[in-house]
């Protein structure tokens, strides 16, 4: 069955829903005390800003979705699996980065099927 | 005679409705279920549903650029929070150069800045030129519809008719994927000419709002996807990222200002700070709580419930006033959590094209 818009937008729900998770995984880390955390969960803020920018009436109805959506599933594939290991402060802190570097990747995904 | 009595009750139950506001419209279907019984009647003009149809469109239009302003707003306050809890030395940005009417569209506002501070662009995010025009259009849509349901003899419903074609052309022409060259095809098939009162008037009004709603719910060319699956599409897509980005502006500045939360600072600082924070928390709340996907995909299941309302040959509203109801409901809940400002308005003024006073 051909892609969808439906399709990449589920998929831009769902990197948007791991980084949300991250952010509500570093706020419960505050709370119990942690520190160094804002400028990691306002990094975050900002892919997922941007991923949403992103996503919009841009999106066109076309072939490339197929390429596209694989992209995207890999992209979120990596995105859990790394944060899967932010359990703590210290490996939320050292594995931020990387997340972000998938949130990359899911937003040029999402401009490969875009109009601009 | 016993046809009489149906139709007196139909016109009855009509009046009913018109009367009866919004909980009007969800007693609609049981005028639905005797309407089906009379099918002889004059058909049912749907100006009610099509007037909430058109309030729903409004609010989400609405939603788009309150959002938008509060947005910009919000990365005022930000960097005007970061500014002065740092005390920071400010210059006045390039654009406060620009004379009246030389400045870009999209140029930044004119605003004050920290010297030497890296910060995010004042309007992040202007509304993409695309998005305007389908929501223009969308309006002009709904608005004919309303139009068509209203028009009182031939004179009115010939205009509303073709108001009608060109707001469903426009609007075709602006959906992603689609384009001008599908949009002839689209206005074609509602233009009606003849004379027409009384019964006659209200069938032509039926056919007509049935074929345009129709359209719309049909894959023209290449895309296979309706159009206005497409355009409901693109507005959440719209939506969702402009009530995610106000959430997450206002978190950088409420995390910010938690920073500078502690006991090295008078009561009376503290207070004030911690009332600003609380201020703050309170608007993420509401938009928590809004549902911007929600709000768009009502637009595609009321348009879809209308559509099947119009295309039932016994002529049922079916599922229409319930998609109404929540259609409208959730637009009216997300257009109050997107208009909400942040803080205080005396500090903040803009518009919906970004520019900021200082």
């Amino acid at each position: 069955m051909p892609a969808t818009v439906d399709d990449i937008i589920n998929q831009r729900n769902q990197a948007a829903g791991i980084l949300d998770g991250q952010i509500k995984s570093a706020l419960a880390m505050q709370q119990q005390g942690a520190l160094g955390l804002d400028q990691r969960i306002d990094d975050l803020g900002d892919r997922e800003a941007e991923i949403m920018r992103q996503a919009r009436s841009d999106i066109l109805a076309n072939a490339n979705f197929q390429a596209a959506l694989a992209l995207l599933q890999t992209a979120t594939t990596n995105m859990n699996n790394v944060a899967a290991n932010m359990t703590t402060a210290t490996t939320f802190l050292n594995n931020a980065a990387t997340l972000l570097g998938y949130g990359t990747d899911v937003v040029n995904a999402i401009k490969s099927v875009s109009r601009v | 005679m016993q046809l009489d009595l149906f139709c007196n009750l139909w016109k009855y139950l009509r009046q009913a409705l018109e009367l009866g506001g919004f909980m009007g419209i969800r007693k609609g279907l049981l005028a639905a279920s005797i309407c089906a019984a009379v099918g002889a009647c004059s058909p049912y003009n749907y100006s009610k549903e099509i007037s909430a149809f058109s309030t729903g469109v409004d609010g989400l239009a609405t939603s788009v650029t309150a959002g938008h302003d509060e947005l910009v707003n919000d990365e005022y306050a930000n960097r005007k929070q970061d500014l002065i809890l740092n005390r920071r030395a400010v210059a006045l940005s390039t654009t406060c150069g620009d004379g009246a009417g030389t400045s870009a569209k999209d140029a930044q506002p004119c605003a004050v800045q920290g010297i030497g501070v890296k910060s995010d662009p004042l309007d992040p995010d202007p509304i993409p030129e695309d998005i305007t025009k389908e929501l223009k259009y969308l309006k002009q849509y709904a608005q004919a519809l309303a139009a068509v349901t209203k028009a009182s003899d031939r004179n009115d419903y010939q205009a509303a008719v073709g108001q009608l074609s060109n707001a469903v052309k426009n609007l075709v022409a602006v959906v992603p994927g689609y384009g001008t060259a599908a949009a002839p095809v689209v206005a074609a098939g509602i233009n009606v000419f003849g004379w027409l009162v009384g019964t006659a008037l209200d069938e032509q009004r039926y056919e007509t709002l049935k074929k345009a709603v129709t359209l719309l719910e049909t894959p023209i060319g290449d895309p296979k996807e309706k159009p206005m699956h497409l355009l409901a599409a693109g507005l959440d897509g719209q939506l969702t990222a402009i009530t995610r980005e106000r959430q997450i502006a206002l978190r950088k500045g409420a995390l910010a200002l938690r920073q500078r939360l502690g006991p090295n600072l008078d009561q009376k600082t503290y207070q004030e700070r911690y009332t600003e924070l609380e201020a703050i928390v309170t608007v993420m709340e509401s938009l928590r709580k809004s549902d911007p996907s929600g709000a768009a995909k009502g637009l595609e299941t009321t348009h879809k419930a209308l559509s099947d309302a119009l295309n039932d040959p016994k002529r049922q509203l079916d599922t229409l006033p319930a998609e109404l109801g929540t259609f409208v409901d959730k637009v009216s809940a997300l257009q109050a959590a997107l208009k909400t400002a942040s803080t205080p308005v005396a500090t903040t003024k803009s518009t919906s094209s970004g520019q900021k006073g200082s």
